[in-house]
């Protein structure tokens, strides 16, 4: 038997690789090559859907005031999703996200107009509320080990109740017009609110893909086991995600009661389905069959596009509930099949 | 021919059963692969069993009993090619659980497979129950009487209404084997025992084996897939080995074969492949080996032997309060036996899991087992490289890179930014030193998801990620588990290389090849004790010995 260790030193070269593949190597390196088409392929739907609207109803979709409404009113969406993907990553799921919403998005202006609170200062109340929701979702879970559906459904509905009972179950409204500056300041044609949206996705990415903390994120929703023997405080990352998910949905909620003036708390349940079906939506973009940010930002705007296109084409009321649902579907199925192509 | 061999003798294998030669077998396995994507789990495996004997199937982990008995059951088909027969009778393939019901072919599964929380009758029954013809419901005076009769075929006066959680162990055996003989006719058919003994108390085991005993004579055959030599010499008429998805042994009768003959065909005879003896590890730590890169040599190797890692009273499950220690540049062997307590040490040595009692010293202070104790441990550079590697050891779903870097990534980045160009030098220096090979090239090894590798790259990245550390005490579980022969010569290279580099080794193993090899002390372990302690090197035949002749007793 030859020396073991000689044998490990002495690797193969690599062949270099014959010219012209060099040169192509180089203007489109192989790694952004390797599976480049299913990465993008939901901005090419995103197109196609446009294009099929612009097709039927050109008169009114291509319009600038379409693409402010699509790019305009959904930064709670972009929020509250982000709330929900931190849960995800981390292999937990926190089905009160709405709900909480909807608590901040009541607490501002029932502090502000009824009880005659600096709206700033409801605003920080409000967070304080759904980030102490989502640290009592994360002590059940993670410490005492109760199931996180049950819990954080039963805290959707506690939540969803206490805003209705805060709102004497109707719409409040009446928040002042330098409170609304906060969201709706209009940079290059769009309300700032878009921009804080863009910047807490590129946030949570970079988090996600350049930290010692997001590497240990990946590892503890990949394989529990392998971060905890690596001494990765895996509970605590649990526990957080939900804090994470209670203080980006109360965000979420003061940007859009700020953007819309009042809010009815009924309303916070067309986000349940909004929110999950744009982060299953985004599994099957940027890092196909991964829960990540940016392909669930482009869901979230690829789902307002769809059904702005079908209120213009004459569908209101329950069609969203009819999109949101089939696009989830159509989502979770395309990225479990893509899952499986990876395995 | 050994004292323990005559010792087993003695408690007496039975004899083949005398068939003449146009007996026909109960059941034949004819041409039987498997191939798992890449790799083939099985490869041409021909059995044949014959009415009323004890035919043993044995094997390591990984050798493919366990797909051999999945693919009885039907729960995996065959290869094309493959043929069943049972009385003659030519089965359909794959098997279909209506055809194993009406042949007889039962299946006892590991550690017997009752619920607890279900009466006798229930678990014996479960699947069988009838009905009342109008009401529908299930005729419990019925199912009562007829699982009675199945105990009293026994010898068993089991009260059929029993919760099988209240039964001692023994009571629990007979419920397993009363199932699996409710439905036969007596005298025919096939009982499949998948490890049942695995973790019975012994005079648990002994009434099973009884139990078994009276079925062969009854005319039943009986198939037993242990890893137990000592359960198949006592027990079995014949015996087959599987290594590697091949039957190396098909059919022999035991009274061929001594407990260390058979323990050493079920190991496998490996010294083609194997690296030499140990080199003494003094003159080693002397000078740090060539191939193993700054990376990989602990903070502390100056060259002088600093203090060993010392265990006292550690205690856990099987383990009841043992001490050692293990000094820098050693490589400390641990062997036994399931049960022995060999199994659970490398989790409670490194605060994996929590001990019930246990204290492990090393330079940076004394660690106590007892409490949670995993970071400490990491902190104080004790590491465990995992029996599982695929469950505990790596995030198949992430690249080599995110697997490599994982536990240094904290202490080698700025908390807002992982990159400093250390990842991509500690995936070069990884995938040269420890020849980690991808289809891909060289270049691109890191961005590979660990999924795709073979089992021995896999195994190479949980050694490189860790080594990667600068450990003080390397724990290692099982490291050439399912692994080709090449990549095990170069795993255990590297961990001579780490013990030559100042690191305390501890290698828990099964593999008495393994321990042959690169041990420079074997302790054996028995009933939860340290029973035998051999200075190395140290012939594998006496570490399977020393291991095989403890559970024979």
């Amino acid at each position: 038997m030859n020396n073991p260790i000689s044998e490990l030193s002495s690797a193969a070269p690599a062949a270099a690789p014959p010219g012209p593949a060099r040169i192509r190597d180089l203007l489109w390196p192989a790694r952004y090559r390797h599976g480049f088409v299913s990465r993008w392929a939901i901005l090419g739907v995103w197109l196609a859907l446009a294009g099929v609207y612009a097709a039927i109803e050109p008169r009114q979709f291509l319009q600038v005031g379409t693409v402010q409404t699509i790019f305009g009113s959904q930064e709670a969406l972009v929020f509250i999703s982000l709330g929900l993907l931190a849960t995800l990553i981390v292999n937990e799921f926190d089905l009160s996200f709405a709900s909480m919403q909807g608590l901040a998005a009541t607490l501002v202006p029932v502090l502000s107009v009824e009880h005659h609170w600096n709206p700033f200062a409801a605003s920080g109340v409000a967070i304080a509320a759904t980030v102490t929701a989502g640290a009592v979702n994360g002590f059940l879970v993670v410490r005492v080990g109760v199931d996180r559906i049950v819990v954080t459904l039963g805290m959707s509905n506690v939540l969803l109740g206490l805003a209705l009972a805060l709102a004497n179950m109707s719409t409040v409204s009446g928040l002042s017009s330098g409170f609304a500056r906060l969201a709706n300041t209009e940079i290059l044609g769009l309300p700032v609110s878009f921009y804080y949206g863009l910047a807490a996705t590129l946030a949570f990415a970079y988090v996600l893909r350049f930290t010692p903390l997001g590497r240990h994120i990946a590892f503890v929703g990949a394989n529990r086991e392998v971060a905890r023997l690596a001494g990765v405080r895996v509970d605590r990352i649990r526990f957080g995600s939900y804090v994470v998910s209670g203080l980006l949905s109360g965000i979420g909620g003061v940007l859009l009661v700020a953007s819309v003036g009042g809010y009815d708390p009924t309303s916070s349940v067309i986000y349940l389905p909004a929110g999950i079906t744009a982060v299953f939506l985004g599994m099957a973009a940027v890092r196909p069959g991964q829960f990540n940010p940016i392909g669930m930002f482009i869901g979230v705007y690829l789902l307002a596009t769809g059904v702005l296109g079908l209120q213009l084409l004459g569908y209101t009321g329950w069609v969203e509930d009819v999109f949101y649902g089939a696009v989830l579907i159509v989502a979770v199925t395309v990225s479990a099949l893509l899952r499986r192509r990876a395995t | 021919m050994t004292p323990h061999h005559t010792e087993c003798r003695e408690s007496g294998a039975r004899p083949v059963p005398s068939a003449g030669p146009q007996a026909r077998p109960r059941l034949t396995v004819t041409g039987l692969s498997k191939t798992f994507g890449l790799s083939r789990v099985l490869d041409q495996v021909s059995l044949s069993i014959m009415p009323g004997e004890i035919h043993a199937l044995v094997g390591h982990n990984g050798s493919g009993k366990s797909t051999l008995v999945k693919v009885l059951a039907g729960f995996h088909a065959p290869d094309p090619g493959c043929s069943l027969t049972l009385d003659g009778a030519p089965l359909h393939v794959p098997a279909r659980a209506a055809d194993l019901a009406a042949g007889g072919i039962t299946f006892v599964h590991q550690d017997l497979g009752l619920v607890d929380s279900l009466s006798v009758a229930e678990n014996c029954r479960v699947g069988y129950f009838t009905a009342r013809r109008w009401s529908r419901r299930i005729d419990w005076k019925a199912e009562h009487e007829r699982v009675r009769s199945v105990l009293a075929r026994l010898d068993s006066d089991l009260d059929p209404r029993a919760l099988v959680g209240s039964l001692p162990a023994a009571g629990r055996t007979t419920v397993a084997i009363a199932r699996a003989v409710a439905e036969q006719v007596p005298g025919r058919g096939v009982i499949v025992l998948d490890e049942a003994t695995r973790t019975l108390p012994r005079p648990a085991q002994e009434h099973l084996y009884r139990l078994v005993e009276g079925i062969a004579d009854g005319g039943g055959s009986v198939v037993l897939i242990t890893h137990r030599v000592g359960e198949v010499l006592r027990l079995a008429s014949r015996v087959s080995v599987l290594r590697e998805g091949r039957l190396i042994a098909s059919g022999q009768p035991t009274t061929s074969f001594d407990l260390v003959g058979l323990g050493q065909l079920l190991a496998g005879r490996r010294d083609a492949e194997a690296p030499g003896p140990p080199s003494p590890h003094p003159a080693a730590a002397a000078s740090p080996a060539p191939g193993l890169p700054a990376e990989f040599r602990p903070a502390c190797a100056d060259g002088t032997p600093g203090p060993g890692v010392r265990v006292e009273g550690l205690a856990g499950r099987a383990l009841a309060g043992i001490s050692f220690e293990v000094s820098p540049g050693e490589i400390l062997g641990v062997t036994g036996l399931i049960g022995s307590g060999a199994d659970e040490l490398p989790a409670l040595l490194t605060g994996a899991r929590r001990a019930a009692a246990g204290l492990l010293t090393v330079r940076a202070g004394t660690i106590d087992l007892s409490r949670p104790a995993l970071r400490r441990c990491l902190d104080a550079g004790v590491v465990l490289v995992p029996e599982q590697r695929d469950a505990d050891g790596l995030a198949l779903a992430l690249s080599v890179r995110e697997n490599l870097a994982l536990p240094l990534v904290r202490r080698r980045s700025r908390p807002w930014k992982v990159r400093g160009g250390w990842e991509d030098e500690l995936v070069r220096r990884c995938a040269g030193d420890l020849d980690i090979r991808t289809a891909a090239g060289p270049d691109r090894v890191g961005q590979h998801q660990v999924g795709q590798l073979s089992g021995g790259n896999r195994q190479k990245i949980l050694f490189g990620k860790w080594l990667a550390t600068g450990p003080r005490l390397l724990v290692l579980h099982e490291p050439t588990q399912g692994v080709d022969v090449g990549a095990r010569a170069q795993l255990l290279a590297l961990i001579r290389q780490a013990a030559a580099a100042g690191i305390a080794v501890v290698l828990a193993s099964i593999e008495a090849e393994d321990l042959a090899a690169v041990c420079d002390r074997v302790l054996v372990l028995r009933d939860g004790r340290i029973s035998a302690e051999r200075p190395g090197p140290c012939a594998a035949e006496e570490i399977i010995q020393l291991t095989y002749q403890e559970a024979s007793r």
